[in-house]
């Protein structure tokens, strides 16, 4: 390859080719190329079998400058040798390539895009490269937490925590986006999973977005009509990927915006690619959403006219085990309960006996439920009592751990970050955020030198 | 100058017969494209140099339809005068 080849070696080869001398050969390529000027010079053509086209082609004088002193100066006109290769050696040397075929163009693809779609092509290999390790760690927790999750609803619902939280915070970005991808895997393969992993990062989403009272309306409104709602659909699975999924759509924004707080710049490439895959799922999420939504309007209207709802086909499955605040919604169950036979009447008096406020869980489904939607700490069923002491702090949604007070106080030196500052006390970067939170820090890049932080006191949410 | 012409001439000059120079130069013709497939340069002192380029993919657009084409990259054989034969020309 590349290599140059000269006459010689040209007429060694028909030498031995057509074993005649190889002084007769050189002497014959020789002349063979003489003839070919000659020729030129005669006819300015000379056209040979095999090889190609030789042509003369004459170029008219024309101006030109001179790069160095911009003098004007005319190019002579001369003639030019031209060349075009013979078919059959055209093809030939472009057997390499002959396979591509020349395609026309969509009209709206420009060059720009072709080249982006390579990058793009590239990004993607690299990226599920990079991808592998996590996707494998994360997988197996999703496993751990559905065991768990099927004695103990209580449990189960801080160990799912504890299990996902981690991986939100963590300022390796493709975890997250691992877990994701993990928690698609396990709706497909098997129903449970999904069922406790996804309430649980959407509690953690309605707790970040408790402070705008949009959310906080809503939920409460919710409460009921959400189960209800799940009630009346019809299968398991069904139940634990279209709920989830509506909470998901909720926290995307929220959650991006917590992550970018703590990536570092090295990893922004990757962030991107991250975004894009939030964004295809978000959009997913969306969608699913909004269907649900239209399923919740449905029944909420439904519950304003009880006598025409009857026509609306429900599955009741547990919620006479399950009390719920009646006083609040006490037409909605009544929706519920209704088949298209029994009458309204009926209704009314299963509604009555649902009158505790808080109720014991009789299922990991039903327990966050509830648990979702309300905002405060307190209002959580089980935990009400608890929470109540740490709600005097500000805590970190979806945190693993409980802030319960200062450890100590510390003073910020020069050239420390409060990821540095949370290895220290905390043995992790990813403990940044409790520092952050706890003392309310809007800008955690820039901490002035001198600043005072109170380090919190941590208190594991898993006993 | 067709090929029967430059043959003749060829056979002139080296006193070969047509039929046998005919047949050297196929060989010859063979020798230098089996060089050239392999992407090796002919240099022919005073005459030129033969070698294999690579022109990069692009976009054409037909002039009768205006459709646009992606043209696939391409070897292509080209043939650079030495300065010799330049001058010769001129």
């Amino acid at each position: 390859m590349d290599a140059k080849v000269m006459i010689q070696d040209l007429a060694k080869a028909l030498a031995t080719q057509k074993s005649i001398d190889k002084k007769a050969a050189l002497a014959f390529v020789q002349s063979f190329f003489d003839v070919i000027l000659d020729g030129l010079k005669e006819e300015k053509y000379v056209k040979i079998k095999g090889l190609g086209t030789f042509k003369l082609v004459d170029v008219e004088s024309r101006e030109s400058m001179n790069i160095h002193t911009g003098e004007r100066f005319e190019i002579q006109g001369h003639a030019k040798i031209g060349f075009t290769p013979d078919a059959t050696l055209k093809d030939l040397v472009n057997k390499p390539f002959s396979h591509f075929e020349t395609v026309p163009l969509a009209d709206d693809v420009t060059e720009a895009e072709l080249e982006a779609v390579d990058a793009q092509f590239e990004n993607t290999i690299s990226y599920q490269e990079s991808d592998l390790p996590d996707d494998v760690e994360s997988d197996s927790a999703g496993i751990e937490t559905t065991d768990e999750t099927v004695d103990n609803s209580d449990d189960v619902y801080q160990e799912v925590k504890s299990t996902v939280d981690p991986t939100l915070v963590s300022s390796t970005l493709s975890a997250p986006v691992a877990s994701d991808d993990v928690e698609e895997v396990a709706a497909g393969k098997s129903s449970s999973t999904p069922v406790e992993f996804y309430p649980e990062v959407s509690y953690e989403n309605t707790k970040t977005l408790s402070s705008s009272p949009e959310v906080e309306v809503e939920n409460t409104d919710e409460v009921p009509v959400e189960s209800a709602r799940i009630a009346s659909v019809l299968s398991e699975d069904d139940k634990s990927e279209i709920k989830p999924e509506d909470n998901q759509t909720n926290m995307e924004p929220e959650e991006e915006k917590e992550y970018l707080d703590y990536i570092d710049d090295s990893e922004e490439s990757e962030r991107r690619k991250i975004r894009r895959y939030e964004w295809i799922f978000g959009s997913i999420f969306a969608l699913i959403a909004m269907g649900i939504g239209y399923f919740i309007g449905y029944v909420h209207l439904a519950s304003r006219f009880p006598n025409e709802v009857e026509v609306i086909v429900v599955d009741t499955v547990y919620i006479e085990k399950e009390p719920v605040d009646s006083t609040k919604l006490p037409q909605t169950e009544p929706v519920i309960k209704r088949d298209e036979t029994t009458p309204p009447l009926k209704t009314d008096t299963k509604a009555v006996p649902k009158t505790n406020t808080t109720q014991p869980a009789k299922s990991a489904v039903q327990e966050v439920k509830p648990a979702k939607p309300v905002p405060q700490p307190e209002k959580q069923p089980v935990q009400s009592a608890v929470t109540s002491d740490y709600s005097k702090y500000p805590q970190v949604a979806g945190g693993a751990y409980w802030i319960v007070g200062t450890a100590q106080t510390y003073k910020v030196r020069s050239g420390e970050t409060i990821r540095i500052i949370a290895e220290r006390f905390f043995g992790s970067r990813q403990m940044a955020p409790y520092i952050i939170k706890y003392n309310g820090i809007s800008d955690p890049d820039h901490v002035a030198e001198g600043t005072i932080l109170n380090v919190p006191k941590l208190e594991s949410k898993k006993k | 100058m067709n090929n029967k012409r430059f043959i003749t001439e060829v056979a002139s000059q080296t006193g070969y017969t047509n039929k046998s120079t005919q047949d050297l130069a196929d060989s010859l013709i063979k020798i230098m494209a089996a060089q050239l497939e392999e992407g090796n340069s002919i240099l022919v002192p005073n005459f030129g140099t033969f070698e294999v380029k690579k022109k990069n993919e692009r976009i054409m657009v037909s002039p009768m339809t205006q459709q646009r084409m992606l043209v696939p990259p391409k070897l292509v054989v080209s043939f650079k005068p030495s300065t010799s034969v330049k001058d010769k020309f001129k």
